[in-house]
């Protein structure tokens, strides 16, 4: 029995809060080594996408950015047949002997990896925010692609060319919304990338103003008082 | 020469400067650290845990700029690591009411220090600065060094062993700290105030390297990791799956990348072997084993490490350990708490067979550097021979198959190729001789194939006069009981491992031209039809295993 067939084509996360708290699971390490094996399957990436991103998987303590990167740079972007599950067997060694394939196949390393972040926007919703950041704390490189992704379409709308306006412009949005949940995870997808740095700059102050503004005005959402708290933390990155 | 964790040497002073006793990883300070360093300290000392996390995850993210937390607060970070969701699952989430990040504080910590040890493993100065590294390392030893017990000295009762069914331990309390012994942690930077001056728990919990260096208390942790980690309890299965096994993890990885250090930069070159053996009894590991017992260290080790396992060993000792939890109420579920994960038997054997493996090889990476004919001063009466054979005579005595197989069950070879091969000669020694005890007289069969894996020739020629004489055949006489089987299935095992070994050193190719090959191959046949023979004149209900099928699949014939 392969797996694709329990996935159905347009399965798409949307109720990502409201899995199951009762059931039982096997150990997430198992289940990674499991899913591993049907690498080959056509649906893998989709599979893993959504198991990385179920709120109880990515709680456990076996699921971090080590053992997620190395999955996808050395399963997911260099997807030939003859790749099997050998991960979390011994890694190490897969790591070494990557190193020395890198140059060679840096093509086919570009179009896994379009086609990773094409598969993604098509499970996960492009305004979530929440499964974007829980993304990137488990494969940080792939911050860059998924913000890319989200300004490219503006960008052929024309507006200039200046990046930061339009990171700005998303957030006034989702401010004047008062769609603060969504704002907190859009915050913390974009700081620390190229667009985005940590320390003192005009943006932060911005944000940080409009925020301030907003909580003198008697508006006491938690959203709004844990922003402070980490717009307060980035300031402090130098 | 590519830098490595041991290796880099260009910013330490500590071997420089001799006025302040500084040890010799040790590198100084700079502004844009001491930056970062007053941030952590100030969100520790407003025990502001959440901010402290979010401060080093967020920079986590694609810097080249790495954020090095100061050694108080990785102790700070690894007693966080303690305060596990299972047992203090209310006061964690009263101290951290909105989780944005949706992880608990206890795991949070633990990805990051697990982040950073894998930095210091890989030691990449591609990706990070060179000084940035050596002065992470520098903070993460600061970190080992306070960890290590001082103390030899261990004052646990020694009960007499109680006939409870499956079970030789007794859960004691745990002994009351006593605030006079506490020693500050000598601070060694002049422009740093540590916050560990004011602090002296996490959530409760008392800090670790005040836990930890109590006398008796670093064994008790390492006996109380083991023990559990094959526990059918719920909250004794946790404490040891979430809290401690990870966190012996970092320990051990950290008392090995030190050891390594110490060999490579502070041993001194060209000594001679008794100042050698004076100084690795000094040596970060020594200290490590000190733990166990410094006097009777071998048999002491043995039973240690296979701590509940399941195996009856013929004149061990008749005394119990009396272990107790390392923390107050981790052996109890709080009430806020759902278990959901459900951790099978297999699941839990291979994952506590890899850590008791990873602490016998750190024993044997102290053990290798020890001069010939030589023996450490302290702990005493410690040698790799005496160390083989006690965990073979504990392993040829296994009951459980699985647990047997999990030992064996090496997930990295090369990284283990130093020790496993050997166990599994001394066990297949030892079964044989438990195998054939009753039936016949003569010395005892000695293997040596281990030191012909790179002569492969006369590697199989070991094998085939072992198969030539039956190898692991029944006796006709005797029935085919189920324990014989399990004997069977053990000696098996010991030989597919060698194998296993042999395959990772030269392929499979190569290996079927060699000279001896299909006379192996013929003689293994006949072993199996042997062990067949006897199961069918006896008209045997129980499957006997056999080998050839298996060393054919591995050989891809």
């Amino acid at each position: 029995l392969r797996i694709s067939s329990t996935l159905s084509e347009n399965n798409v996360i949307e109720t990502f809060n409201q899995y199951d708290n009762f059931v039982e699971i096997c150990p997430m390490e198992d289940i990674m080594k499991f899913l591993c094996y049907y690498d080959d399957d056509p649906n893998f990436i989709k599979i893993f996408i959504c198991f990385i991103l179920d709120r109880k998987v990515y709680e456990t303590l076996f699921l971090d950015s080590i053992c997620c990167t190395n999955i996808y740079q050395n399963v997911i972007l260099k997807r030939t047949p003859q790749q099997k599950a050998e991960i979390g067997v011994d890694t190490s060694e897969i790591i070494r002997e990557s190193n020395d394939e890198n140059e060679n196949n840096s093509d086919e390393i570009q179009m896994n990896k379009g086609n990773f972040i094409k598969i993604y926007f098509e499970v996960v919703d492009r305004e979530n925010y929440l499964l974007h950041y829980r993304l990137i704390r488990l494969i940080p490189e792939l911050q860059k692609d998924i913000i890319n992704h989200l300004f490219e379409n503006t960008v052929k709308n024309g507006n200039g060319g200046d990046d930061n306006i339009r990171i700005v412009e998303e957030f006034n949005n989702l401010f004047d919304n008062k769609q603060y949940h969504k704002l907190l995870y859009y915050i913390l997808l974009i700081y620390g990338s190229d667009l985005m740095p940590f320390g003192h700059n005009k943006t932060t102050e911005y944000f940080k103003d409009c925020i301030y503004d907003m909580t003198v005005e008697g508006n006491n959402e938690v959203e709004l008082s844990i922003l402070k708290g980490i717009l307060n933390i980035f300031y402090k990155i130098t | 020469m590519r830098p490595s964790c041991s290796r880099s040497v260009d910013y330490v002073i500590g071997n420089k400067s001799n006025e302040r006793r500084l040890p010799h990883y040790f590198v100084e300070l700079t502004e844009r650290h001491l930056g970062v360093f007053e941030v952590l300290n100030s969100m520790c000392l407003l025990d502001n845990y959440d901010h402290i996390l979010f401060f080093l995850e967020c920079q986590m993210v694609n810097t080249k700029t790495l954020p090095i937390p100061p050694y108080d607060i990785c102790l700070v970070l690894l007693t966080l690591a303690t305060t596990s969701n299972y047992y203090k699952a209310d006061i964690l989430q009263a101290s951290d009411a909105y989780n944005f990040t949706r992880q608990s504080l206890d795991q949070r910590a633990l990805k990051i220090l697990r982040f950073y040890i894998r930095i210091l493993l890989e030691f990449d100065t591609s990706k990070y600065e060179q000084y940035d590294l050596e002065f992470l390392r520098c903070q993460f030893f600061l970190v080992i060094d306070t960890l290590s017990p001082k103390r030899a000295y261990r004052n646990i009762d020694r009960f007499k062993r109680r006939k409870v069914e499956n079970s030789k331990l007794i859960y004691g309390e745990s002994i009351s700290i006593n605030e006079d012994e506490l020693k500050d942690l000598q601070n060694p930077y002049r422009s740093y105030l540590s916050s560990l001056e004011r602090k002296k728990s996490v959530l409760g919990n008392t800090l670790i390297n005040w836990k930890l260096t109590q006398p008796g208390e670093f064994i008790n942790m390492i006996l109380w990791t083991l023990s559990n980690s094959l526990q059918d309890d719920p909250a004794l299965y946790l404490s040891s799956h979430d809290v401690w096994m990870p966190i012996l993890d970092i320990i051990l990885e950290l008392f090995n990348l030190r050891q390594k250090y110490f060999l490579k930069n502070e041993i001194g070159k060209g000594i001679s072997a008794d100042l050698c053996v004076q100084r690795l009894s000094e040596s970060p590991l020594s200290r490590f084993f000190q733990s166990v017992d410094s006097i009777h260290f071998t048999s002491r080790f043995c039973d240690y490490m296979f701590i509940n396992c399941d195996y009856s060993l013929k004149g061990s000792d008749n005394s119990s350990t009396s272990i107790h939890p390392v923390y107050h109420g981790e052996n109890q579920l709080s009430k806020l708490y759902v278990p959901r994960t459900k951790y099978t038997k297999v699941y839990k054997a291979r994952k506590s067979f890899q850590l008791r493996r990873k602490i016998i090889g750190s024993c044997f990476k102290l053990l290798i550097h020890v001069p010939d004919k030589h023996k450490l001063i302290s702990p005493r009466g410690m040698s790799s021979n005496d160390i083989v054979d006690g965990i073979s005579r504990t392993l040829a005595t296994f009951q459980n198959i699985e647990q047997f197989r999990s030992f064996f069950l090496s997930d990295s070879l090369s990284q283990e190729v130093f020790f496993i091969p050997l166990l599994a000669e001394g066990t297949l020694a030892e079964i044989i001789e438990n195998h054939r005890q009753h039936q016949e007289e003569g010395p005892k069969t000695s293997i040596k194939v281990v030191k012909y894996l790179g002569d492969t020739e006369q590697f199989l020629l070991e094998f085939i006069s072992l198969f030539e004489k039956g190898f692991m055949v029944p006796y006709c006489d005797k029935k085919i009981t189920e324990k014989v089987i399990l004997e069977i299935k053990k000696g098996d095992i010991c030989v597919l491992v060698l194998f296993r070994y042999l395959l990772h050193l030269i392929p499979s190719k190569k290996l079927k031209c060699v000279k001896s090959f299909n006379h192996f191959i013929e003689v293994l046949k006949w072993n199996d039809s042997k062990r067949l023979d006897v199961a069918n004149t006896q008209d045997s209900p129980l499957d006997i295993p056999t080998l050839y099928l298996t060393i054919s699949k591995m050989l891809e014939i």
